[in-house]
């Protein structure tokens, strides 16, 4: 019996473990499944970075940015960067750049730098879209920094608020 | 006789239902969005920034059949990339200003960033701390937005005589017409 048990718990724990992604522990950690695939290391680590800057603004509100942060690199697009500085600095994330191949390099900087915004963009707007859909706005200078009271966790499921995009809403 | 135009009616609805890639017709059948004549770059980048904003903006039944979408292999691509921005900036307005508030009945269109149900047309002369009875012309003379105009009608002071003679936004009243006459 107990023998079984270990089974089922070696078997969930892989289930659970085969499941786990970039940021998977940390709030809304899901959208960095959205991540195309198929791009080079250079937009890997832009699309990553631009997703934890626009999760770390003002827009995901208190609790988000104690998650994540402004993440954008001056080191990767400054007009004359260190590429030693840069390798060292991201032996894992761009492992598989050629560093021998200048213009390989300048295509992963230059990937960085394009997709950045995008994901930035794509990550903030997530972020806020999916708390405006629970009825909770950024907070203003001013308010409270985050009003638990005010707000349920079934909130997020609601069809009638922000982001109702159902017939008859103007949407279709 | 039955069998065909039912036939005919499913395949209408169902050639309606197809991804169309012409110029002009909708993304999907119903949607309001279009993609816009351009090279065939243009307008997969325009496809893709749009189901981006959508994701973004829709609810969470939405958020199960959109998703992010960019094509790495096309960032060398100002075409694309182009239509993947001004997609995203059309669309993303678009999806928010339709779904803004709380209201989900066929009239929503005019109201389109909410309806104050709360709100009648009674209310006018006190509503907003009484923009229009209160506050805003308590400064001059009070009575509201009104008053604004007793400068005009009556002086600085709001007991003399007007340059005008009348209210210069509204005829009729007690004291003459539009611009006096």
């Amino acid at each position: 019996m107990i023998k079984v048990r270990k089974q089922y718990l070696i078997i969930i724990t892989l289930f659970f473990t085969s499941s786990c992604y970039y940021n998977w522990y940390k709030p809304m950690g899901y959208l960095f499944t959205h991540m195309p695939k198929g791009g080079t290391p250079g937009f890997e680590l832009g699309w990553r970075h631009g997703c934890e800057s626009g999760l770390g603004s003002q827009f995901a509100g208190a609790l988000y940015m104690n998650f994540y942060t402004w993440r954008r690199d001056t080191d990767l697009v400054v007009s004359n960067p260190d590429y030693n500085k840069i390798r060292k600095k991201y032996r894992k994330e761009l492992g598989k750049v050629n560093w021998n191949n200048i213009q390989e390099v300048k295509k992963n900087l230059s990937d960085y730098n394009s997709i950045f915004w995008g994901a930035h963009a794509f990550c903030r707007h997530s972020v806020l879209g999916m708390l405006n859909t629970a009825e909770m706005d950024p907070a203003l200078p001013g308010d409270e920094r985050y009003n638990p009271a005010a707000h349920s966790i079934g909130n997020v499921w609601k069809m009638t608020g922000k982001g109702d995009t159902r017939i008859g809403t103007g949407f279709w | 006789m039955k069998k065909k135009l039912i036939l005919t009616i499913f395949f209408l609805i169902l050639t309606s239902c197809r991804m169309v890639g012409d110029s002009g017709m909708a993304m999907y059948a119903g949607v309001k969005f279009k993609i816009p004549p351009g090279t065939p770059a243009f307008r997969k980048g325009y496809e893709d920034g749009c189901k981006t904003a959508i994701y973004t903006r829709g609810n969470i039944l939405y958020r199960t059949f959109y998703k992010y979408q960019f094509d790495p292999k096309m960032i060398g691509n100002p075409e694309y990339r182009l239509g993947h921005s001004r997609a995203y900036g059309y669309c993303f307005p678009t999806v928010g200003s339709a779904v803004t508030g709380p209201q989900s009945s066929f009239d929503r269109f005019i109201n389109p960033y909410g309806y104050d149900s709360t709100f009648n047309a009674g209310n006018i002369n006190n509503t907003w701390g009484g923009a229009f009875n209160g506050t805003m012309g308590d400064s001059i003379t009070g009575n509201g937005f009104n008053g604004i105009f007793d400068v005009l009608q009556k002086g600085g002071s709001g007991t003399g005589e007007s340059a005008l003679g009348g209210n210069p936004l509204w005829a009729g009243g007690s004291r003459g017409q539009f611009l006096g006459w």
